[in-house]
Order: C-alpha cells, then structure tokens, then sequence
C-alpha cells in the first residue's frame, strides 16, 4: 500500500530561507512529502486546517507572534498536530522553553546539504511514528481571549456566543476583524469589554452570519489589550483561571487530600527512606485528566506550568522508549538530596507530585 | 574518556542492563550495548530524548538529580557527575539495585 503523503508545513518570517527550505526538502522528499510554507503565525494558522497538515516547522525568532508564542496557540487549537522548531543557534532556555511548549524537537537550521539531509531524516522519521494513544495532545481549556486571538489570527468569520445564566451576548468576527459586539443593552466596544469582563459562563463558535450593524472599527489587537487592560484596572480576572475553577470546584466536592481512585496502585512517592534521616513531606500536588483540565491540586502554585511539563513529558516519554523494548511509560523519578519529585501518566490521567525531605527530628 | 570507555566495556555484561550511554559536556558521547535486540541508532535517539529533559527541569525550576524512567518493562536511569559528565543506564525492569549503586559509585569514582 503506498505510503501517505505528508503534508509538511514551514512557518519562518524570511522568504528567501522558505524558498531554499522548501527545495532542499523536496528534493530529499520526493514525491512523499507535500511542502507548504507560511511567512507569519495568521498565515500558518489559515494553511493548517485547510491542507490538513500532518506537521509544522516553525522558526523560533519571528516578529510579531514568535515561535514560543505559537506553539502555545498551535496547542490549544490544534494540540494533536506535530510541532518541531527550527533554530539558528537558540539558546538552552529557549530550546527549553520550546520543549516545554510542546515541541517535539528543536533542530538547528541546516548549513550543508548534509545536515538539512539530518533534518529531512529527522522529521520524517518523527512523522512517520506518531502513537496513536497515550496522554499527549492534550487539549486544554482555552480561554476567551485565546479564541478571539486564534479566530482573528487565522482571518477566520465566525460568531462567538457567550452565555451565563443571565444573559446570552455575541462577538461578530468577519474576515480577521472584531466588527460588532452586543450582550443585552449594550452594543460596540462596550459590549465586547463587558463580555470580556464576565467571570464565568461559556462560550461557542458559531458560523458567521451578517450582524445587525457594524459597531467596533478599533483592531483586534487594540481591543484586547483594552479589555485586559480594564480588567486589570477592575482588579477582576477575565474568567477564574482553570486553577480556580477546578480548585473550587475540589474543595466544594470536598475530594480527599490524596484521592487514590486516580492511581492505579499506591503512588510511590518516595523510596523508603532510613529511620532518622528525613521524612518526605508533599510540598504539591496535582492531577489533571487527558484533556488538561485539573481534576485535584494542592499547593500547586502555576498548575497551568505542571500541566505543560506533563504534555512535555507524555511527548518525551515517548519518543525515549521509540525502537526500543521499553514497554509502556509509567512514570518519571528524581531523586536530588532536599526533593523528590514523581510525574506518572495513566491512559485517563496525570498526576505530578513533588515531596520535599524533611530532617527528623 | 578513555576511562569512562574501559568501564563500560568491563561492565558490559552486568545483569540486567541493556545498554549504557555517556553523555560529556562537549556534547560527544559513548554508547555501549548490552542486549542484541537494541539498535543504535535507537539508543542514540532515546538518550538524546532523556537529555532534552534536564534543561527542561531547569526551566520550571524542579529538582535535579539521580532520575529514573520507569517503563512496563524496563527503567532508564540517569546520573549526573560534577564535571558534567552525564551517564544513562538502560536495565530491566527489575535490576539487581546492589549491582546498579555498584555502577553508579564507580562512574562518580572514574
């Protein structure tokens, strides 16, 4: 059976480095890949869904959206999509940075025709041998802002219904542009900075329909650094951040301080460790399901950080056990002299628990 | 390097361990199979996985130290010397753990 083309997409701000990229790997390539090239995050994020791309490869030094910026947009709108970054020489927090953003790999540009070969190979290979299952992908919950930037970024026309209890309000976007905003009596910029403003509710992309009128000729940019801004000043969050929901909504449920539904044996935190010495003490804790959302957390002080380093992880894992008779990953220990940290992945769930060592007394 | 090549050459037969890779800080690195059933083309890929995760560690300020990956049916431990010299010892699943703080105590010695 022939094999499927896959359909590669380079995301880099200079043309002339598209063009040589984009020879070079098809010459490589053959017939096996189909090369596709964007010159900035709102043309990537258009060409995505459109060609159906199987992975993208983007630079890590862009103006306007960097690299690191969208592959956070690349995750919640399209979190199963492989995401490799392409480097002139980044430095180790940056390759970190994009690591832990949920790039598959960060590669050096090539200089000789040898090393581009290095690249093809590389990216090929990771293409070719996806898992199929597993926690990675994950898809977390995506706030207002993140779909209004995404939905303006692709130049897309839709619709964004938002609906509390006590009102239904709706943000018209035609081509890449907030044009008109109405919730109740409010119509315009104040009606789109009072829907920015609600602390709860939900909120669906509907297909565009024509609005009533055209109330809001201020850029998108504009009106969502205002409306962050005028949140700010209100002293209020946009939405409670997921911490808050899911940690609201654990200590309403009341769930146990260490649920063990969410292992599939005891956890094991730490090794025995000798009498005398020191005794671990959960310094946090999270669990989040497959889709992000956190099902428990306690202490966790950025749970959004644990949760980007356990996609991280779920990718990692992977890739360490590929070719080799590993099995099935369990679970990540470190041990240091003051700390012990766990990271364990299951099929439904994660969990991250780090413990410091305390003397005894 | 050529003490950390020995060692491996001499423990090559350890049991329970699968492969062992070195990692040094001019990024040059000793691979040293144990088990016939792993390509090294594999094992270079999967050690170079395992080290893309300490600067990652770094960047949300975890612990660093001794790690171990722990697989359905085997382990990947990790060990870090002073001077930067990193160690992976790829074993079963259930190595015997006299045998690995042995390796581990001469890699720190070496």
């Amino acid at each position: 059976m022939a094999q499927k083309k896959l359909k590669v997409l380079f995301l880099d701000d200079e043309t002339d480095f598209l063009e040589m990229a984009q020879n070079v790997m098809q010459s490589f390539a053959g017939d096996s890949w189909e090369i596709f090239t964007a010159r900035n995050a709102g043309e990537a994020l258009a060409i995505i869904p459109d060609k159906q791309i199987d992975l993208v490869v983007v630079d890590v030094h862009m103006p306007v959206v960097d690299g690191m910026q969208f592959l956070t947009l690349l995750n919640r709108k399209h979190p199963n999509l492989i995401k490799v970054c392409l480097s002139g020489g980044a430095a180790e927090r940056e390759r970190a940075t994009c690591l832990s953003l949920g790039a598959e790999l960060v590669l050096d540009k090539g200089e000789t025709r040898a090393s581009w070969q290095n690249v093809y190979s590389t990216l090929n290979e990771l293409a070719r041998h996806q898992p199929e299952e597993g926690f990675r992908g994950v898809l977390r919950r995506v706030s207002l802002p993140d779909v209004l930037q995404m939905e303006c970024l692709s130049r897309s026309s839709a619709v964004l219904e938002i609906s509390t209890k006590e009102l239904c309000g709706h943000i018209f976007i035609k081509e890449g542009q907030i044009v008109h905003a109405e919730a109740a009596e409010r119509t315009g910029e104040e009606a789109f900075n009072f829907l920015m403003s609600l602390a709860g509710g939900e909120f669906n992309l509907k297909p565009f329909r024509e609005p009533p009128q055209r109330t809001i000729d201020s850029t998108w940019e504009f009106l969502l650094m205002e409306s962050a801004r005028k949140r700010d000043e209100a002293g209020q969050a946009i939405q409670p951040t997921d911490t808050e929901i899911m940690a609201a909504a654990a200590r309403e449920a009341a769930v146990p301080a260490v649920d063990t539904r969410f292992f599939s044996k005891p956890p094991e935190v730490v090794p025995p460790q000798p009498a005398g010495e020191a005794r671990p003490d959960i310094a946090e804790l999270l669990v989040c399901s497959v889709q992000g959302d956190v099902l428990y957390e306690w202490q966790c002080a950025d749970s959004n950080a644990r949760i980007t380093f356990l996609e991280f992880l779920s990718q990692k894992a992977w890739q360490v056990a590929l070719g080799l008779p590993l099995g099935q990953f369990e679970r990540l220990e470190i041990f240091s002299p003051k700390s012990r940290l766990v990271a364990e992945l299951q099929n439904e769930h994660a969990v991250f628990v780090r413990t410091n060592l305390v003397a005894q007394s | 390097m050529q003490a950390i090549k020995e060692w491996l050459s001499r423990n090559a037969k350890a049991p329970g361990i699968l492969a062992f890779t070195v990692h040094f800080p001019d990024k040059t690195a000793l691979m040293q199979k144990c088990a016939g059933d792993i390509s090294s083309e594999a094992l270079e890929n999967s050690w170079r996985c395992v080290l893309e995760t300490i600067p990652v560690l770094r960047l949300n300020r975890l612990p660093m130290g001794r790690f171990r990956w722990i697989y359905q049916s085997a382990i990947v431990h990790c060990e870090s010397r002073q001077d930067g010299i990193c160690l992976g010892i790829f074993t079963n699943k259930n190595p015997n753990s006299a045998e690995l703080d042995r390796l581990v105590a001469e890699f720190h010695a070496l």
